[in-house]
């Protein structure tokens, strides 16, 4: 039988020189103070020195490899790195332990100690060569080999702790979910992704893959093995292009950060990591400095947070609200509601989820996880998760422009009226859940029939203001329509005045045409007033019977051109949209085609532009 | 009175970790030979033992407990082994990342422990017996069974085992420590011992 013998000087050393094949495998005094010293990192490079390019049939090891620590157990750790590891081509083998302990006391030390009730897993005390031929041909007869069956019922039987780190700080998700990630992008030749992947194996996997709870939950997980044809994937979104990112995460460091980094330049997208999330600073502290960094930039289109940055987010008793990147969450939103966070968790509880859409965040998204059971095609499902929400909300990064732009037109309101129906619009207009609100909550909720809403809002805006007192003075004199407006310096403009009923002095005439969106039906009818030709100074116009009359329109046309200087081109769109404001928004007349035309989003913001030139300007 | 330095920059993890939370945190404050750095005090600290040639800082204590990772980043680790070996004091490295336990006696007292472990509920007793000069660092691992290695080492080499370095100081070091017992009598102790574990 070919044996291998592993140890540490700590057998009668006539035993040891029965072994044609021995290797010492425990770490000096200078290997174990170093500052990155980890047993487990340190026995698999040790195997994989030894099993490279060596069959074994039976592996001898002493229960503990220290001499000077003889409960350390250190030998069971070795046999569960060999069972556990399938590169090592060992993991069927038979295991002699050695040592006059039984294997009852031992377990009573360590859970480690569950290896030894595993199946083909022998002991031997006598260390003489009468004994391990004796068991030798026990074996052979025995045929002592793992079989399938054995295997599973080993992976049932054991115990493997995970480390605290794991219980404390940060999952096991976060290496494990960037490990497979990384493993999936199709940018083979990219030069880019090499040092990446290097960077997450050097960084990560060594310390991680080689760890023997990681190997534990791999082996038990029974993962799918990795077909390239099938579960490669783009690391690129589609549509992001341009969009600014933050990304907060206190494990970034540890391969997160590179990961997004090459995520979003395929993307052609901006990603800023906020840096140095200290784990010796105070809650307080930490949140403050996380605070400080985010108001140091300019608000970006997206934040992507982890819920849990500070060790204290780790209590049991903690109250959801309080986890640090809730907090954070919280802070970007009260500053601008309109910020779109993406929650990226490890965390798969619903109440921590329910507690981060409480303070604001927008959505949510897991990082992948041993402690569930996920395939390869389930890994690509939960990338493409994280892809569309980003997607998602970069194309509701409009929102928080909107707010802004909202909060801003209040906080420089320059309108003052002195009539009492002015004092009434400012108010219905710029108080909490005014109009200006409204009309932000409805580009929230963001469907065609809440831009619907919104339109209509926007112009009983329009069409209050541009009736005040204040702002304008249409009306009848001696029976025939007249109109002026007032000016911001209270100057009287007259806009038009009626000679007779076939004549009228005007500053404007209206110009009727059909829109392009129009059926054909509606054109059966007369066209809609469409564009707008300008006059130095009031004009007479004879035979006159083109619409320049006491409507909104002209008035809403009259205060925008007159009294704020609005382009001609915009007043057109203002033109236009009243149009589909009464036939769509309103009213389905059916003059519009709605293929063809439909409220959009941009329709509001051009309206919002209005406003703050009207109202804060 | 043997006086210790605990240097730990995570302080909400001290808390998290001790089975009794603030009420360990405020009987380890009141230990009179124990001196934590921690928080944010740890920044001045280990700022401080960057600069220092010769870490004078650390003379007064007989026992040094750092957090590995938090001087890991400073680069002090080499620095702190060097001066324990010379000044020959006891050293003990915590982390959360670290997944198995080891002790090393040869050169100084050394053990390398996870956070988890090392904030158990033998942490206090641990800190007031090794303050009293009357126990070895294994007794934070094994608690008042930690005599059980050397009985089972002394087993082994009963039985033939030739340990490294000088098999007459080997032995007479372990029988400095847990006597001469013949052959049964140590086995009757180990079994004993395993019995109460």
């Amino acid at each position: 039988m070919r044996s291998l013998l592993l140890y540490n000087n700590n057998l009668n050393q006539e035993f040891v020189k029965i072994f044609d094949v021995r290797h010492v495998i425990y770490p000096s005094k200078a290997e174990m103070v170093s500052e990155d010293f980890n047993m487990d990192l340190f026995i698999h490079n040790r195997l994989k020195e030894i099993f490279l390019n060596n069959k074994f049939e039976c592996i001898y090891i002493p229960y503990t490899l220290n001499t000077e620590n003889h409960i350390e157990y250190s030998g069971l750790l070795v046999a569960l790195h060999i069972r556990l590891t399938h590169a090592f081509m060992h993991e069927l083998v038979p295991i002699v332990f050695l040592g006059y302990e039984n294997a009852e006391q031992v377990f009573k030390v360590t859970d480690l100690g569950s290896v030894l009730f595993s199946p083909c897993v022998h002991f031997l005390k006598e260390q003489t060569i009468e004994a391990k031929s004796y068991l030798e041909n026990w074996m052979v007869s025995k045929k002592s080999v793992l079989s399938s069956e054995d295997y599973n019922r080993f992976l049932s039987m054991i115990k493997i702790n995970p480390p605290a780190n794991y219980n404390t700080h940060h999952s096991i998700a976060n290496e494990w979910s960037l490990i497979r990630l990384s493993a999936m992008f199709k940018e083979e030749k990219d030069p880019e992704l090499a040092p990446l992947r290097n960077k997450i194996f050097n960084d990560v996997s060594q310390s991680i893959l080689t760890q023997l709870y990681f190997k534990f939950l791999s082996q038990q997980r029974a993962r799918q093995e990795f077909k390239k044809d099938q579960h490669k994937i783009s690391a690129a979104i589609n549509g992001i292009k341009g969009k600014s990112v933050m990304y907060i995460d206190d494990e970034g460091i540890k391969g997160w950060y590179s990961m997004m980094g090459y995520i979003f330049k395929k993307s052609d997208g901006n990603l800023v990591c906020c840096p140095d999330i200290n784990k010796d600073l105070a809650k307080e502290s930490l949140v403050k400095k996380i605070e400080e960094f985010i108001d140091s930039l300019k608000i970006m289109d997206v934040y992507i947070i982890d819920l849990r940055l500070h060790d204290d987010d780790f209590k049991e008793e903690i109250n959801p609200e309080q986890l640090t990147g809730n907090r954070i969450i919280k802070y970007i939103t009260d500053k601008n509601d309109g910020a779109q966070i993406l929650v990226f968790s490890a965390s798969n509880k619903i109440w921590n989820f329910k507690k981060a859409i409480d303070c604001g965040a927008s959505g949510y998204s897991i990082k992948e996880s041993p402690e569930n059971f996920f395939t390869r095609e389930e890994s690509k499902e939960v990338f493409f998760d994280f892809a569309d929400e980003v997607k998602k909300l970069c194309e509701r990064s409009f929102l928080k422009d909107v707010f802004s732009q909202k909060e801003r037109i209040k906080n420089n309101f320059l309108f003052v009226p002195k009539s009492t129906e002015g004092k009434t619009f400012v108010a219905g207009l710029i108080e909490k859940k005014g109009w200006l609100d409204n009309i932000y909550e409805l580009l929230k909720i963001g469907s065609g029939e809440t831009l619907n809403q919104a339109l209509l809002i926007c112009f009983q805006v329009l069409e209050n203001y541009v009736q005040l007192p204040d702002i304008s003075d249409f009306g009848y004199a001696n029976s025939l329509p007249a109109g002026s407006i007032w000016t911001k310096a209270s100057g009287r403009v007259d806009i038009f005045n009626s000679v007779d009923d076939q004549s009228i002095n005007t500053r404007f005439d209206l110009k009727f045409d059909f829109y392009p969106f129009q059926t054909e039906k509606s054109k059966e009818r007369n066209a809609p007033p469409e564009s707008i030709a300008v006059y130095d100074k009031l004009t007479l116009k004879s035979a006159y019977r083109k619409g320049v009359d006491v409507t909104t329109l002209v008035i809403i046309i009259a205060v925008l051109k007159f009294r704020h200087n609005i382009d001609t081109e915009e007043i057109e769109n203002v033109m236009l949209l009243r149009y589909l404001r009464s036939n769509l928004a309103a009213h389905l007349t059916g003059t519009v085609d709605q293929e063809k035309r439909k409220i959009a989003k941009e329709d509001i913001f051009f309206m919002m532009d209005l406003f703050e030139k009207l109202f804060a300007q | 009175m043997k006086k210790i330095l605990l240097v730990e920059d995570r302080q909400e993890r001290q808390s998290q970790f001790l089975p009794n939370h603030e009420q360990d945190m405020k009987e380890l404050e009141s230990m009179s030979d124990l001196k934590m750095i921690r928080g944010e005090a740890f920044t001045n600290f280990i700022e401080e033992l960057a600069t220092e040639s010769d870490l004078t800082k650390l003379l007064n204590y007989d026992l040094l407990i750092f957090h590995r990772s938090a001087i890991a980043k400073k680069g002090l680790v080499s620095k702190i082994n060097e001066y324990v070996q010379k000044n020959k004091k006891s050293l003990i490295y915590f982390s959360g990342g670290i997944t198995q336990n080891v002790y090393s006696e040869s050169n100084y007292p050394f053990l390398l422990i996870n956070s988890k472990d090392f904030y158990s509920n033998r942490l206090i007793t641990f800190l007031q017996k090794y303050s009293a000069g009357n126990t070895k660092l294994l007794w934070l691992l094994y608690g008042d069974n930690w005599q059980l290695t050397y009985l089972l080492k002394y087993r082994e080499l009963l039985n033939g085992t030739v340990y490294p370095g000088n098999p007459i100081e080997n032995r007479e070091e372990l029988e400095s420590i847990i006597g001469k017992p013949t052959i049964s009598d140590l086995n009757m102790k180990i079994d004993e011992i395993f019995k109460l574990l």
